[in-house]
């Protein structure tokens, strides 16, 4: 089942309450479809998409995490070595959006170096808006990543997601990729994404030995 | 007067297009349900592969005693099925309200537990939570706007009769449950009521469902090592993590994911364990396991858990998991 040549294996984290749309964001970014058959995302999910950006290659390895906060044990396993997070709240849901730096803030006590984040207000489709675009882009401004308002129904702005966010993961790779040459002897652990990006030498295959 | 006796003989009519053998199964499960004093023993032998649509006008009655819902005296059933239905009835009179009435020293802003008003949100909350899993839970079997308003009464009204708050899972359970009366060609069995009761039983059974336990994680991970190390080290190699398997089918007992006659029938098999049940998940999981180990074993990390999330998509013969799978409890009970 091999996806073929990649640059960079990315693993990217969906954070966000329950019901705000995590799941039909990402069915519609890798399947390009809106499931009417969905169900609430129990535990962790987990998909693959090879993102171009320019001349590169980002194997995304992508985990949708449960809203429900019981089950916060059980995703925050997941953070660990997390590069990009798309954080999602429902732009009909008032407390979704309240509950954004929460989630922020809970994983910025598992992940220690600089990650890539975007903030996504989703169901852009409904008319019965509840957060206004402008607390959207203050609170992205806050924490300084990218804003975007989508609808994963209608597939609107959600390629755009998954572009911004792969700009800046193209970015932050050409320069940590840089910092590991120049500093040849330090240990790759010391970058948490390089347990991840340090495969770009070698390119996938699925395993056939076994 | 009461009518005290149960239909059981309607369920060997319509044989059309039942081949013999299922024929003779629901014959035989007739002849159990016959005797005044249900044979459950009996019963379990003849179900615990558990029904396919063919035999699946079983399932109403089979699960209602397994379950301990009916008795295993059958004159009580139609008994049992009217008292809860009152029961049933003043439980949502009692738990379901409006806003509350004016009343001194009490305000919408309340935070007294004994404020009928603050009662009232925190109802208003639980519902609305529930909601938001209801509408999106077996859309296809369960869209309609009658039974999506049963399933989030059902849930609401089990978490608030146990004081206990709503998991996302339940939802699942609940809605087999639903489904499992009001696709019943017995009409009698056909409530809202049983499927309340049955489902207030089930939680009752799961307590500690809802938490990752990671000594089972491990149990779990040795047993399939004992039977098949070669697929265990490649997982393990892959870094393959098996708390995403224990939440997937443990915790969820496979009610998602899965087409609803296959989780159904699963659950056939799960409730004829009695008190093995965990046992019976595990060597069911390493059935799964066993049944795609041709395209797991060259798998990596991502194209196993592909594999491993969407088996509703796989090419997989369920009688053959369910056989096997009873076959590796035997042998395990003998070491």
């Amino acid at each position: 089942m091999s996806l073929g040549y990649y640059d960079w294996l990315v693993k990217v984290i969906v954070l966000g309450d329950s019901g705000v749309g995590k799941t039909n964001i990402l069915t519609q970014f890798c399947d390009s479809k809106f499931s009417q058959n969905y169900t609430a995302t129990i535990g962790v999910d987990f998909k693959i998409k090879i993102l171009n950006i320019q001349d590169k290659k980002i194997k995304l390895q992508i985990w949708d995490t449960a809203g429900q906060e019981r089950f916060r044990n059980i995703t925050q396993t997941y953070y660990k070595g997390a590069f990009g997070i798309i954080f999602v709240y429902s732009l009909i849901d008032r407390n979704s959006f309240n509950n954004v730096e929460g989630w922020i803030k809970s994983i910025l006590e598992s992940t220690t170096d600089e990650v890539c984040s975007i903030l996504v207000g989703n169901k852009l489709d409904s008319q019965d808006r509840r957060v206004q675009t402008a607390e959207g882009e203050k609170l992205a401004q806050k924490y300084n990543m990218p804003f975007l308002e989508t609808s994963a129904l209608e597939n609107k702005n959600i390629q755009d997601i998954f572009d911004r966010l792969g700009q800046n993961l193209k970015i932050r790779l050409e320069n940590e990729g840089q910092k590991v040459s120049n500093n040849t002897q330090r240990q790759s652990g010391q970058f948490k994404l390089n347990q991840e990006a340090n495969q770009t030498e070698q390119p996938t295959s699925s395993c056939n030995s076994c | 007067m009461l009518n005290q006796d149960f239909d059981i003989e309607s369920l060997s009519q319509n044989f059309a297009g039942i081949s013999n053998e299922n024929q003779q199964l629901i014959k035989d499960v007739q002849s159990i349900l016959r005797n005044e004093i249900v044979d459950e023993d009996g019963l379990i032998k003849l179900c615990q592969q558990g029904f396919t649509n063919q035999t699946n006008r079983l399932r109403g009655i089979v699960w209602r005693l397994l379950l301990g819902y009916f008795p295993l005296n059958k004159k009580y059933w139609s008994q049992v099925i009217m008292k809860n239905k009152d029961n049933y009835n003043n439980i949502k009179i009692e738990n379901i309200k409006k806003a509350p009435p004016q009343k001194k020293n009490d305000h919408p802003l309340s935070r007294n537990t004994d404020s009928d008003w603050n009662n009232h949100f925190q109802d208003q909350q639980l519902w609305s939570k529930i909601q938001k899993d209801v509408i999106r839970t077996r859309v296809k079997e369960l869209g309609r706007e009658e039974y999506r308003e049963m399933l989030n009464r059902i849930l609401f009204l089990c978490c608030k009769l146990n004081k206990m708050d709503y998991v996302q899972g339940m939802n699942e359970f609940a809605a087999l449950i639903l489904y499992m009366c009001m696709s019943d060609p017995n009409e009698k069995l056909q409530n809202e009521s049983d499927a309340f009761y049955c489902f207030m039983i089930l939680m009752t059974s799961l307590k500690n469902n809802f938490q990752l336990q990671k000594e089972k994680v491990r149990a779990f991970q040795d047993l399939l090592k004992k039977v098949d190390w070669k697929l265990h080290d490649h997982l393990v190699n892959q870094k393959m993590d098996f708390s995403i398997l224990y939440v997937k089918w443990f915790m969820i007992m496979f009610a998602q994911d899965f087409h609803i006659d296959d989780s159904l029938r699963i659950w056939d098999c799960l409730f004829c364990q009695k008190n093995n049940r965990e046992e019976f998940l595990f060597c069911l999981a390493i059935s799964f396991l066993i049944q795609l180990r041709e395209d797991l074993i060259v798998g990596d990390f991502g194209s196993i858990l592909l594999i491993l999330q969407n088996l509703e998509k796989q090419d997989i013969n369920l009688s053959e998991v369910i056989q096997r799978a009873q076959l590796l409890q035997k042998e395990q009970k003998k070491c």
